[in-house]
């Protein structure tokens, strides 16, 4: 059964392959819900808004507030800082985790509630498990930064997390902390395969910083494999990439 | 036993990439021209073996530290041939991205990059890497088949094995062997030699595993789709396009 809302500001899709699984759908909606209402730095009362209001002592920080605060840091740290929650003008916009966080956190709701077959998209960050409803691996097409109708590979997570970074939509949302009025433009679209979706995603986002040394990056991490895109239309895939890429 | 000689495979693997390397004359483009590489101009996966190895300047057997000193401090972006026990760091586990010397503001970090290095005079007789014979030019790509070819014969558990970290005298090196269904499916390579500043194109020459390839349209027939965030906005603008197209056809 695959439902699709918006939320966050983007379309996020379930679909759960065993019957009977209505409850379960709208708990996972749910959960986003909730981390909107949290997370979210286009409504002033989120708590993430408080903060950057300085209306909010650190005392008083959610638990998962401090969790997604504390896995920001430790990502900063291990990508030499190219990832940073804090944006140029001094306030905190965790975005480039959250999203992969969240729908880790529902997957793993998902797989509690004894559901072996499912995936969860929310805006491009895919966590998988099982198999499709024909009974193959999960198929992940990456969208050709170009081309909105295309894709330009197809790839087979087996169970691991996908997420994409890019700027061909929403335009120069991601920046280089080390240089941070510089647009990054040499490449378009950067695709990493991580042990969950939540490595994937804060990696993911982290090495587009690096702009085209961060697929290097992906390479030397033993755990990630990328596929990116520059922005004449060459793709580099690291040395694991291939082996996603066969059914 | 299978664990023994998949071991041996990517030491041999690690081995004969490095010297592979070896010969690599390192760019001076520390800035980085990133040209974009169009297919034409790079095949990242074909090794260049050089019909006449590039001599390093001949050098006496050993030298004076001193000498050994300024070879030190010339900058990034040179393979760093030094026995000294200190010039022999491992390196980090992450890639430092390249153009960093372009992307840091001055911090006192980066100009003690560039600061020269001083160490004490002592005239202790350092020995040099000696010229490598004229039959090793010719074995590296040689070596490199060989390995993969075993590994390929053989059967092997699924998953990714990581080999040691090698210390192969310009650095360390270290290759993750990917494994599916009993076959060598790929290649990764943890480790390599580098300078603490690499640019783009020492990055494209050493780590020959990433493929390039010119993006073209795949079957569309996938379950899912990955790419950038799409806004609400053009979600229902390429859904409806969608559902336009099904009731036209």
């Amino acid at each position: 059964m695959r439902e699709t809302r918006i939320l966050m500001g983007m379309p996020i899709t379930v679909e759960i392959g065993v019957k009977a699984s209505e409850t379960i759908i709208d708990a996972v909606f749910a959960s986003f819900e909730a981390v909107d209402l949290r997370f979210s730095t286009y409504k002033a009362d989120s708590e993430i808004g408080m903060i950057n209001r300085a209306g909010l002592a650190e005392a008083d920080y959610s638990d998962e507030m401090r969790e997604v605060l504390a896995l920001a840091e430790q990502t900063k740290r291990e990508t030499d800082g190219f990832f940073d929650i804090r944006r140029p003008d001094g306030s905190l916009d965790p975005s480039g985790i959250v999203k992969g966080w969240a729908i880790r956190n529902a997957a793993n709701m998902v797989t509690a509630s004894g559901a072996r077959d499912f995936f969860i998209d929310a805006g491009g960050d895919i966590q998988s498990s099982g198999k499709n409803p024909s009974g193959n691996e999960w198929s992940v097409g990456i969208r050709n930064p170009f081309h909105a109708g295309q894709i330009i590979k197809v790839v087979h997570p087996r169970g691991r997390g996908v997420a994409t970074s890019g700027t061909y939509v929403r335009g120069q949302h991601l920046h280089n902390p080390h240089a941070p009025h510089r647009p990054i433009i040499d490449i378009v679209s950067l695709t990493v395969i991580g042990p969950d979706v939540l490595e994937a995603d804060r990696f993911a986002t982290g090495a587009f910083a690096m702009g085209k040394a961060g697929i290097f990056f992906v390479e030397q991490m033993p755990d990630l494999e990328g596929y990116v895109v520059d922005s004449s239309g060459i793709a580099t895939q690291t040395g694991g990439f291939g082996a996603y890429c066969k059914p | 036993m299978k664990k023994f000689a998949l071991s041996l495979f990517v030491i041999a693997a690690s081995g004969g990439y490095v010297w592979e390397q070896s010969w690599a004359t390192p760019a001076d483009d520390l800035l980085g021209s990133v040209l974009p590489t169009g297919v034409a101009q790079t095949d990242s996966t074909q090794r260049r073996v050089p019909s006449e190895p590039a001599e390093p300047t001949p050098l006496p057997r050993s030298v004076p530290l001193l000498m050994h000193q300024s070879v030190e401090s010339r900058g990034a972006g040179e393979l760093i041939a030094g026995a000294s026990p200190s010039a022999q760091e491992p390196v980090k586990t992450l890639a430092e991205p390249p153009t960093r010397a372009s992307m840091l503001a001055d911090t006192p970090r980066e100009s003690a990059l560039h600061a020269p290095v001083r160490r004490r005079a002592a005239l202790v007789d350092v020995p040099l890497p000696r010229p490598r014979p004229a039959f090793f030019y010719a074995t590296p790509a040689h070596i490199t088949r060989v390995a993969l070819t075993i590994a390929a014969g053989a059967n092997y558990a699924d998953g990714a094995h990581t080999g040691p970290a090698v210390n192969a005298y310009y650095g360390f090196v270290q290759v993750q062997a990917m494994v599916q269904g009993g076959r060598l499916v790929g290649i990764k390579i943890l480790k390599y030699p580098s300078h603490r500043q690499t640019s783009v194109s020492i990055n494209r020459r050493a780590l020959p595993m990433l493929r390039d390839e010119v993006i073209s349209a795949q079957t569309a027939d996938v379950d899912i789709v990955s790419g950038a965030t799409l806004t609400s906005e053009a979600f229902i603008r390429s859904l409806g396009a969608a559902l336009r197209s099904q009731t036209t056809s």
